[in-house]
């Protein structure tokens, strides 16, 4: 071998400002553009803003939330925007939903909310344009409706829902109470309203259309389900509260 | 050419003695068996004093020590200037390893008992040397003026301010004014630049006289005792015996470990990056958290860990006995034994203190007892956590999740880690007995009793007792009904959520 | 090693030094005189500077947080105001934060942002009502009083009053055990 350390040396030098010219850019250690610190404010990204805010409750892509999922076409397809942005930045009073707008104490900016907005109902406009119709618009019930008429509800809530709720809706072998008192104290009626029409298929409740087979709940049959349910409230029948509410205990 | 090279060569040597400087220090006699891998520590604490003080001037090109400006300044190092996030990168992991070699240093010099006569002033220069290094090592992250910088500066002022008498004294000086702004970053600016680095220099300068003056330690044997009468004839024996100049005898082990250090160093600062900045210190971002820099977490994490009111020992009886003890220790043990094997005491206090601030820190990188700000709209509970609830159970879990229980409570690992995992809750508390922690609080928690209506508490707490294996059946009250003895039958548990809170609302 | 001497090879020999006498030695007097006046000018107002943020030390004044009309009543929010004694370098850091509690109609509470137990900053949650700082874990109620964690007393407050429809605070110190606000 015929090294001279001088040789080496030179090598070395002229090797190591070349790489600290031409290198170093590409090395992992640079800092990068997207490691810059972006003013909580300034975030555009509608998949960080609904990951911070809303997956904990509602879920994301990979998570079931325990609330309902506001990623559900049919619940995308009936709500209009107007209402979304309200529920978004002022919240629902009387349940969990906070407001999240910076007058109503949150930490979103106007534009933000209106980021998740429109990415939210923009995921419902593909989604009626690519999938099978079933959630096009025309044909699903409106999102909001005045209250129905409580008996006609009970029949109607026995030839849907009994199936799996329960006779008295105290609960069955596939899903738990729908009547206890302390749930319904903590939801709307519009959620009720909602959770009927949309499902939670990620917990294996069916939408409006599926309930019974090829025959879908008719507009008037939701609005009497809601008035049914909303009736066993605190308050509303003293005598369904003392009913034992929990039939069937989580465990699978 | 030779004969003129030769001239010129004398005629300086005539001038500078070069020749006696040069026996006098790196040609300085030391006993061959320092020319060991554990004599290198020393050298590599100088090196990277001296990596820091070279890329400290080129940063200080670009950096502007302005409460205004330093934020942007680093920015623009970190992506604007070429090569400045090198520099920034070869200053941070200098620093780092300047403090963790210096430990090394500190050890070794501890563990062979070269504090002991007649080196005392060696040690308590190199334990001054130790203090600056970390004052360098904090007032450079302040340099670094981003949330942690701005809160750790905020730390100091509390913890100065707890202080009987003088606390409030203390924090203007700190500060340089009433409140943390660009005074404050300016007396640590000049800290960080001026004081400190002179101050290193200074006690370098004498910490390396006295190395010279009284020779490096010889490698202690077993058995052989220092004496004050003796050691010094002991010593220059040693030197007579097997004396070799530190150049170019016993420097090839140091030269091979400086080489590494600064590959390594430059490594971290090319394929890891410099630290930061963060976010800006702007006082009105709300923020996750606020740690200090590496040599420092062991204390953050003693500050959360200790119980309260604790923290006057933590902060000025600690560290005022602890560096008491560091400075006299020279004194307390001044004779005798110098090789660990004889010295007991030496190696458990070794071995407690890495330990010690290994687990601190390790502890403090986790973060145990910080709440997850944003776990409770950001963090979704896993599926199988979810899946077969009653509608009432999973109302509970929304409860769960708004009242911000998450930042606090993990579940299936996820969440804060501040309280305990609730992943089994059911498995350990009955629903009276979350009924009661909830509304109560307790062990460190906070009552919740005045926020949750009644209907949420049952929620929460039909969700909360539905969080149990399949196979492991949630707790039973252990009083139930009084069965007489003999009758194996066991109690019913009472029903989940039935058992509510009625009378105590 | 230690006898050497590094001068040796350059020491000259000298002739044996006359300490008495008087001519030489009152001028070592007034050398020594003149360098400690001087000393003294030039240290008293370096020492001076130095200390001047204490001597000086700022006294809290009243600041105003804007209209009561932004502050909802039972309601806790931040609200933001400019240190009193802030420096054009300050920068964001001239920015300070506070939570203001509306009670009802003009009375408010208004705690400082800085945690009793460090300093670091608390977050307010208004689901569960708490204010949680991000450090160690402090906890504190609604109406700033400890609640869990290492905190030794509830969070500092600022005096307050309403004036001409504007909230004002006696701000402009850092609040520190010290220096409760």
């Amino acid at each position: 071998m015929n090294f001279s350390w001088p040789s080496i040396l030179l090598y070395t030098c002229c090797a190591g400002s070349l790489l600290a010219i031409s290198g170093c850019d590409q090395l992992p250690g640079k800092p990068k553009e997207s490691d810059r610190w972006i003013a909580p404010d300034a975030i555009k990204d509608f998949k960080q803003l609904f990951g911070t805010n809303c997956s904990a409750c509602h879920g994301d892509d990979a998570a079931i939330g325990p609330s309902l999922s506001v990623q559900n076409p049919f619940y995308l397809a009936i709500v209009p925007k107007d209402v979304l942005k309200k529920l978004i930045a002022e919240g629902v009073k009387g349940t969990a939903m906070p407001g999240f707008a910076k007058a109503n104490g949150g930490d979103l900016a106007d534009e933000q909310i209106d980021i998740l907005v429109n990415n939210l109902a923009g995921k419902a406009a593909t989604q009626q344009t690519s999938g099978s119709g079933k959630t096009s618009s025309e044909n699903l019930p409106p999102y909001s409706a005045s209250p129905g008429d409580t008996d006609r509800g009970s029949e109607a809530y026995n030839q849907y829902c009994a199936g799996c709720h329960g006779q008295a809706g105290n609960g069955g072998k596939k899903a738990g109470s729908i009547v206890d008192p302390d749930y319904l104290h903590l939801v709307s009626d519009q959620y009720l309203r909602s959770i009927i029409i949309a499902g939670r298929p990620e917990l294996g409740m069916p939408n409006y259309q599926e309930f019974v087979k090829n025959h879908p709940m008719s507009p008037e049959d939701i609005a009497n389900v809601v008035a049914w349910l909303a009736s066993h409230r605190h308050g509303a029948s003293e005598a369904n509260a003392a009913v034992s509410p929990t039939a069937t205990v989580s465990s699978q | 050419m030779m004969s003129t090279l030769r001239t010129v060569a004398l005629w300086l040597e005539r001038r500078l003695h070069l020749t006696k400087l040069w026996n006098q220090t790196a040609g300085h006699p030391v006993p061959a068996s320092t020319g060991s891998w554990f004599y290198t520590f020393g050298s590599m604490t100088l090196t990277c004093f001296c990596i820091q003080i070279l890329t400290g001037i080129f940063l200080a090109m670009s950096y502007v020590p302005s409460a205004a400006e330093s934020y942007h300044s680093l920015e623009l190092l970190n992506y604007s200037i070429p090569l400045g996030w090198v520099l920034r990168g070869i200053h941070y992991w200098g620093s780092t390893c300047m403090v963790i070699v210096m430990m090394l240093h500190m050890t070794q010099v501890f563990l062979w008992g070269a504090y002991k006569y007649p080196r005392e002033l060696t040690w308590i220069s190199g334990c001054i040397l130790l203090f600056v290094t970390l004052g360098l090592a904090f007032s450079g992250q302040v340099m670094r003026f981003d949330t942690d910088a701005y809160w750790g500066v905020g730390i100091g002022a509390s913890v100065a301010g707890r202080i009987p008498i003088i606390g409030e004294a203390l924090v203007h000086i700190l500060l340089g004014g009433p409140i943390i702004g660009s005074d404050a970053l300016s007396r640590f600016f000049s800290l960080h630049v001026f004081i400190l680095p002179g101050a290193l220099l200074a006690f370098v300068s004498l910490h390396l006289r006295l190395v010279l003056g009284k020779g490096i330690n010889e490698q202690p044997k077993p058995g052989v005792l220092v004496k004050r009468e003796t050691y010094d004839k002991h010593y220059s024996e040693i030197i007579k015996r097997e004396g070799v100049p530190f150049v170019p005898a016993a420097i090839n082990k140091d030269i091979v470990a400086n080489g590494i250090l600064i590959l390594v160093i430059v490594g971290l600062a090319l394929f890891v990056g410099p630290n930061g900045p963060g976010t800006p210190a702007d006082p009105t971002i709300q923020i996750a958290d606020a740690k200090p820099d590496t040599p420092f977490l062991w204390l953050f994490a003693c500050a959360a860990l200790l119980p309260n009111g604790s923290e006057p020992w933590l902060f000025f009886v600690f560290p005022l006995v602890a560096s008491l003890l560091l400075f006299l220790l020279p004194f307390i043990t001044n004779e005798g034994e110098k090789h660990w094997r004889r010295r007991p005491v030496a190696v458990a206090i070794v071995i407690l203190s890495y330990l010690g601030i290994g687990l601190l820190t390790y502890e403090a990188i986790t973060g145990p007892w910080s709440p997850q700000m944003d776990a409770w709209s950001g963090l979704p509970i896993k599926a199988e956590y979810v899946k077969g609830r009653t509608p009432l159970e999973l109302q509970g879990a929304v409860v769960f999740q708004d009242m911000q229980c998450r930042n606090c409570h993990a579940i299936a690992g996820e969440g804060g880690h501040r309280g305990p995992d609730l992943t089994q809750v059911a498995t350990r508390m009955t629903n009276p007995q979350l009924v009661r922690q909830v509304i109560q609080g307790g062990g460190n928690m906070p009552a919740f009793g005045k926020n949750l209506s009644p209907e949420q508490t049952r929620a929460l707490v039909a969700y909360l007792c539905s969080l149990h294996p399949p196979n492991v059946p949630p707790a039973r009250e252990a009083v139930g009904v009084l069965k007489p003895i003999g009758e194996t039958q066991p109690t019913p548990s009472p029903t989940p959520g039935n058992v509510a809170v009625r009378g105590e609302k | 090693m230690a006898s050497d001497d590094p001068h040796e090879d350059s020491a000259h020999e000298m002739p044996k030094y006359d300490y008495s006498a008087t001519r030489r030695d009152f001028m070592l007097k007034l050398g020594i005189g003149i360098n400690a006046i001087a000393g003294a000018l030039v240290g008293i107002p370096i020492i001076g500077f130095f200390v001047s943020s204490i001597v000086k030390a700022n006294q809290p004044t009243w600041v105003s947080l804007g209209s009561i009309d932004q502050f909802p009543e039972n309601a806790t929010r931040m609200a933001v105001f400019l240190n009193p004694y802030r420096t054009q370098a300050d920068g964001a850091t001239a920015n300070v934060p506070c939570w203001v509690k509306r009670e009802n109609g003009e009375n408010f509470t208004v705690f400082a942002i800085n945690c009793a137990h460090l300093g670091c900053p608390v977050r307010w949650f208004e689901q569960s009502k708490l204010f949680l700082c991000p450090c160690h874990g402090g906890a504190y109620y609604e109406d700033g009083s400890r609640a869990a964690g290492p905190p030794p007393r509830g969070l500092f407050v600022y005096e307050n009053k309403v004036e001409k429809g504007e909230l004002n605070i006696k701000a402009g110190l850092l609040p520190t055990l010290a220096n409760p606000a």
